[in-house]
């Protein structure tokens, strides 16, 4: 049963298009919408990613594929069969290059194409029920193969990101921490010269005194 | 200037005070006057003017130096005749000349008794002139100077005669339009009274002589009557107007150009009115005489003939928007969008406290635009809309950049901003950023974001349109099941938002009867649950379905509609069930929620009760318990639905009391409305209900949206009045939203005196538009901060008052009486005059003259109309309760303009073109006076209050027009109630439905039902026309003369 459905450009992450009355009656339906939200930011950071993977969450598994710089992204129950949802992602991404193939690039505001949710209620309604006639034959169709196909834990997912957040908050951190320490370096040099050199000056200046005032006195 | 020393002295002598005792001397120096003024009446208008200055200093000193004031003062009830003439030749400027201001001083010079007869001779000229004038004005409807200075120019081809008839006439007139001014402005005063009448017997003689010379006169008019009358009634009127503008000019100094427009107006209405005319001119003692009742103040119901009822001040040319803001500040929205009770803010809390109007705004942030003046669209793209940091306040016109272009500094906080990378441009020489023609945002008042991710929870939805109908015995009976099912079905086509448009319908009656429209069907399937208590959907989806998919199952669903409940004999309505389960069905996507409702709710949770109007709560505290919702399950309804985005418009059908305050708190926290069909037929009712329906159904229309207001330090929106639920303090949650729906708001200053020049204010609306876009309208104006009361009158919007103070008095009824909420009205008009007689009657002395500013000259009237208007009028037996309470919601929505048009209904008659054919039918020249009096028993009448049209036929009106346009005889269709008023087969009739047409276009918001009332037809007259007729007295109910007297009183007493 697809719980979810989620279109956007893999470049940005700028959303698509989004299934129409996604996440019925399903309370905590926010909260994965968040996750598959930064998976889409994620990708958007260019990291290699495989371009068909799943990814587990809870008892939902997020499915999606890339192709031509858009990411098609389903969310369904663990006892969905994979290779039904990968059919049903194939059907959204025909069908959305068909209509917007040519647009994709220049959509400049979120939900551009918001128009295709109809479509995608309607192909999700098709693949609601595992056990029709036209899913049980795409199920025992061979030439779909999707073994190949990863599956990751999203915490793994989303922790490879925010690992690399971590690192480049430390770096940065790092960089800002010893620009400060050469700041203070220059500053303790600093002291360390006049504290050297003060006596010496102070002794200077009082014995040129004393040569000034004798030659005003006398 | 020499004889102007004179004059005065004389005058001093006769009475230290204004004009009235100058009165006596004026009418022996009249008398020697009339001479001279004749001979100087060729091109004596100037000669006169010095003596006008002579005259102007003796009323000056009464008025005191204001020249705005002054007028007012002057216009004591003599003086106001003069006044108009002052006015009206250009020369009086040279009488301030002396004291101040040039143009001013005319108006006062005519006050002066004793410069009176010269004056007269001055005025004369514009009162001879002023009747060619006048038709010009009203032709071509210009206001304005010009009318002013073309009758100097005419002056000298007036004969000598004419002139001095005309002079007495003006004084007769004068004095008579004085009453009226004064009554307007407050004219009386007891000692006056004396010298008056014997000034007017002065007068009088003087004239009497010249009378030969009348004739001239009058031929140039245009009006058919006797000749005599017809000389007084255009002699009148036009001084009387001139008068009036003088007032007004005189009252508001700043605004020179509204003046014209009132003579304009003016003029129009004495040239449509000269029957009026003759009864003040007639007697010109027993004008003196009122007038001293008046003045006395003793016995106002004696005065009726002793106001000149022209001269009070109309707004018959409807709203005028306050477009000179734009002249001071290029950079604001339009009007249209965001209006201000006043443009300048008071800077403290003492200044606001003697402010007794309302201070706020008005709101209408999805106005219609002509076309060409579209708000422009702004796509920041990935960059995000620059806001400030702090105040979250839209880049606008008034942000300033410095530090060459890399910050900006908010108008509203001053906060510095940092410029992004991306937004940077540099700065030209004077601080301008260069790329500012380039950029909407930085160049224009109203503009239009694309909202990016941020700014939505979720994809934005597609329109939703769920029907709830009751199909109880009486919606079938009534015909509304038909007309709404045909209504929806031709509408389909149209429904904004294809191709993701959804659409749903239940039915009710003791059942509920959800509708399965799967798009594989080929007949909708009917579900009908039967258990109230638990309500549950008996399907998951397919109740709620895409309208391009299952369009067929739709159209099979609308068509069998009727007929499956025909013979529904169920009289039971289970609103409250059916309510929760659209709650249920809706609450996935929200949108717009439909109730068609034909009975009181009689089964399930929300029921109500029968609570009748009883006669003997009014009077009581508890009075407005009949105005609130009996019970709070349809507030709790309406939050809930807020929450989900759903906006409820309802529909009701009553022949019976249906509890409107109850259903209508469905709309009015949702951002929905009310539309009251009482007693619903469908062969009277149903081209209204069909035009509404259809244009609730495919008006553009913003989705789920929420609308902020900002304004700048130091004054702070407190209270909001409108169709919405307030989300945080100062969050309007609207479900839907469209150009029909107006906002108003009331400001507070924070304790702090204000620093700045300048406040600024943004109006924010975030919203999905019926395409799926997510937008941010953004409208920003600014107004000045003062510290002076005088400009705050100065800078007043009556239109955005009167907005305000409508809706305050609408809240008012439902925890208050309504003779409470009347009163209260009443006491803010009395004050904030009061306050501004205040500001002026130190230095002019004003004695017994109503004044007020030129910017609220409509507002007393539109007051007495507010009161008078059908959710305020009266008490029990006036007003059915439920049509009460429909027009209170009503009154919540509004914006101004039709506001406006509620409280002074066009009049129109038509006759005229419907015998010559003249096609042009100008409304905007041939708005009649709101009174009894405008109606003549020869002529045919149309009355149009943007709601409904009513055609009155006048008893004396050719049967021919009648049959023709009724396409009946009448004399054979005894109940005008039933007909239908359809085009015929002949001019008459094509014409009336042409002007009909023609004035529809003009409110496309709603359907105005015409209707037909003959003259003498009761009790249709009376309840249709009649009543309505706000400037008459009705039982209980003051007309607008004994209205001004009554405020004047207040004003003298309190």
């Amino acid at each position: 049963m697809v719980k979810l459905t989620m279109v956007a450009r893999v470049t940005d992450g700028l959303p698509l298009a989004e299934g129409l009355d996604d996440g019925r009656d399903q309370k905590d339906i926010e909260f994965y919408k968040q996750q598959a939200k930064l998976l889409f930011k994620n990708l958007s950071r260019g990291q290699n990613e495989a371009s068909r993977m799943s990814i587990e969450t809870g008892p939902y598994f997020f499915h999606y594929i890339i192709e031509g710089h858009v990411c098609y992204l389903t969310m369904c129950d663990r006892s969905y069969p994979k290779k039904l949802a990968f059919q049903y992602l194939e059907d959204l991404k025909n069908e959305f290059e068909r209509v917007n193939g040519n647009q994709i690039e220049t959509a400049a505001r979120p939900y551009a194409f918001i128009k295709f949710d109809t479509f995608i209620q309607k192909t999700k309604k098709l693949y609601s029920d595992t056990r029709s006639q036209r899913n049980l034959a795409k199920l025992n169709d061979e030439l779909y193969e999707v073994h190949q196909i990863m599956t990751r834990n999203v915490q793994e997912v989303l922790g490879v990101g925010e690992k690399l957040d971590q690192v480049s908050e430390l770096s940065s951190r790092l960089t800002s921490e010893s620009r400060i320490y050469a700041d203070k370096a220059r500053d303790l040099n600093r002291q360390a010269l006049i504290r050297k050199w003060a006596p010496v000056a102070v002794v200077l200046g009082v014995v040129m005194l004393l040569f000034w005032v004798k030659k005003k006195i006398w | 200037m020499q004889p102007m020393g004179n004059d005065k002295p004389t005058n001093v002598p006769g009475r230290p005070v204004s004009p009235f005792r100058a009165a006596p001397q004026s009418s022996t120096p009249f008398i020697s006057s009339g001479p001279v003024v004749g001979l100087e009446a060729s091109g004596a208008s100037r000669a006169t003017t010095p003596f006008l200055s002579s005259g102007p200093g003796t009323i000056l000193g009464a008025s005191g130096t204001p020249q705005t004031t002054v007028p007012f003062l002057s216009s004591g009830p003599i003086t106001g005749t003069q006044m108009s003439n002052y006015r009206s030749p250009p020369p009086p400027p040279v009488r301030y000349n002396g004291p101040s201001s040039p143009p001013p001083p005319t108006s006062y010079p005519a006050q002066d008794a004793t410069t009176y007869q010269q004056t007269q001779a001055p005025r004369f000229p514009p009162p001879g002139q002023p009747v060619t004038p006048f038709r010009g004005p009203v032709g071509s409807s210009g206001p304005s100077p010009s009318g002013s200075f073309r009758p100097q120019p005419q002056i000298p081809s007036v004969p000598m005669g004419p002139p001095p008839q005309t002079a007495t006439q003006m004084s007769s007139r004068s004095n008579m339009p004085p009453p009226l001014s004064e009554s307007s402005f407050s004219a009386t005063r007891p000692p006056p009274q004396p010298s008056l009448q014997g000034y007017s017997y002065g007068l009088p003689r003087g004239n009497m002589p010249p009378a030969s010379a009348e004739p001239q006169l009058p031929a140039p008019r245009s009006v058919s009557q006797p000749p005599l009358q017809q000389a007084f009634p255009s002699s009148h009127v036009p001084p009387v107007h001139a008068s009036y503008h003088a007032h007004q000019g005189g009252v508001v100094p700043p605004p020179p150009p509204p003046i014209g427009g009132p003579l304009g107006y003016n003029s129009r209405e004495q040239i449509q009115y000269p029957n009026i005319g003759p009864p003040i001119g007639g007697n010109l003692q027993g004008l003196v005489e009122e007038f001293q009742s008046l003045s006395v103040g003793s016995a106002p119901g004696s005065l009726d003939h002793g106001v000149d009822v022209k001269s009070l001040p109309r707004p018959l040319s409807g709203d005028e928007e306050p477009i000179k803001i734009l002249e001071t500040f290029p950079l604001n929205c339009h009007p249209r969008f965001l209006r201000l009770t006043t443009y300048a803010i008071p800077s403290s809390q003492s200044l606001l406290a003697r402010w007794h109007l309302p201070l706020g705004a008005v709101v209408h942030p999805l106005a219609e635009v002509p076309d060409g003046e579209e708000v422009p669209i702004v796509n920041f793209g990935p960059a995000g809309i620059i806001r400030c940091r702090r105040c979250r306040t839209y880049v606008n016109p008034y942000v300033t950049f410095t530090d060459a272009g890399r910050k900006w500094r908010c108008n509203i906080c001053s906060l510095l901003n940092d410029v992004s990378g991306e937004y940077y441009c540099a700065l030209d020489a004077s601080g301008r950023r260069c790329d500012v023609d380039q950029r909407p945002e930085l160049s224009k008042g109203s503009v239009e974001f694309v909202a990016p991710t941020e700014y939505m929870v979720r994809p934005p939805m597609p329109p939703l349109y769920f029907f709830l109908i009751d199909v109880s015995v009486s919606a079938v009976r009534s015909g509304f099941l038909e007309v709404v099912a045909t209504t929806i079905k031709s509408c389909l086509d149209e429904l904004p938002g294809f191709p993701r448009t959804q659409i749903g319908f239940l039915t009710f009656d003791s059942t509920l009867h959800f509708h399965n429209l799967k798009s594989s069907l080929t007949q909708p399937q009917m579900l009908v649950v039967a258990d109230l208590d638990d309500i549950f959907l008996p399907l998951p989806d397919d109740l709620l379905v895409n309208l391009s998919d299952s369009r067929h199952v739709v159209d099979a669903l609308l068509d069998s509609l009727p007929s499956m409940f025909q013979d529904n004999a169920n009289i039971e309505s289970a609103l409250g069930p059916a309510l929760k389960a659209a709650l249920m069905v809706m609450s996935q996507l929200g949108g717009k929620l439909l109730v068609f409702q034909s009975t009181l709710p009689s089964i399930g949770v929300g029921r109500l009760r029968l609570r009748g109007d009883d006669l003997r709560i009014y009077g009581t505290d508890k009075e407005h318990t009949l105005r609130i919702p009996d019970d709070p399950f349809y507030k709790q309804m309406a939050a809930e639905f807020t929450k989900h985005q759903i906006a409820v418009d309802v529909y009701a059908f009553s022949e019976k009391y249906t509890d409107i305050a109850s259903l209508g708190s469905l709309a009015k926290y949702t951002g929905g409305q009310v539309y009251h069909y009482p007693s619903f037929q469908a062969p009277t009712h149903q081209e209204k209900l069909r035009y509404e329906l259809a244009r609730d159904l495919t008006r553009e229309t913003a989705w789920e949206s929420v609308m902020r207001v900002r304004c700048g330090k130091g004054v702070r929106f407190t209270t909001y009045h409108g169709h919405f639920m307030l989300r945080s303090t100062d969050l309007l949650a609207l479900p839907a939203v469209d150009c029909d729906k107006a906002f108003a708001m009331q400001l507070s200053l924070e304790d702090t005196l204000m620093t700045t020049q300048t406040v600024y204010f943004q109006v924010a609306l975030l919203y999905t538009s019926s395409s799926g876009e997510r937008r941010i309208r953004v409208h920003t104006a600014a107004a000045h901060v003062v510290a002076d009361l005088g400009e705050m009158y100065r800078q007043a919007d009556t239109g955005a008052i009167i907005l305000l103070l409508s809706r305050l008095a609408v809240e008012n009824t439902l925890s208050h009486k309504l003779e409470d909420a009347r009163q209260l009205m009443q006491l803010k008009l009395v004050k904030s005059l009061k306050e501004y007689r205040n500001l002026h009657v130190v230095q002019h002395r004003l004695g017994g003259r109503l004044i007020f500013p030129e910017s609220l000259r409509f507002l007393p009237l539109y007051v007495l109309s507010l009161c008078k208007s059908l959710a305020l009028r009266g008490g029990y037996a006036d007003v059915p309760l439920d049509e009460r309470c429909a027009a209170g919601y009503n009154m919540m929505i509004l914006p101004i303009r039709r506001m406006l048009k509620l409280l002074y209904p066009g009049l129109y008659r038509i006759d005229e073109n419907l015998i010559k054919g003249p096609e042009e039918f100008n409304e905007s020249s041939k708005q009649l006076a709101l009174s009894a009096q405008s109606l003549d028993p020869r002529a045919l009448y149309i009355y149009d209050d943007g709601f409904s049209f009513i055609v009155w036929l006048g008893r004396m009106l050719s049967p021919d027009i009648v049959n023709n346009t009724l396409g009946v005889d009448l004399s054979g269709f005894p109940d005008l109630s039933r007909l239908a008023l359809l085009e015929h087969d002949n001019e008459y009739s094509r014409k009336l439905m042409r002007i009909i047409r023609r004035l529809r276009e003009k409110d496309p918001s709603c359907f105005q039902l015409c209707r037909v009332v003959r003259q003498g037809e009761q009790p249709r007259e009376g309840s249709l026309l009649l009543s309505n007729l706000f400037e008459d007295q009705a039982a209980g109910t003051s007309g607008y003369v004994d209205w001004i007297l009554q405020i004047y009183r207040q004003l003298q007493s309190s």
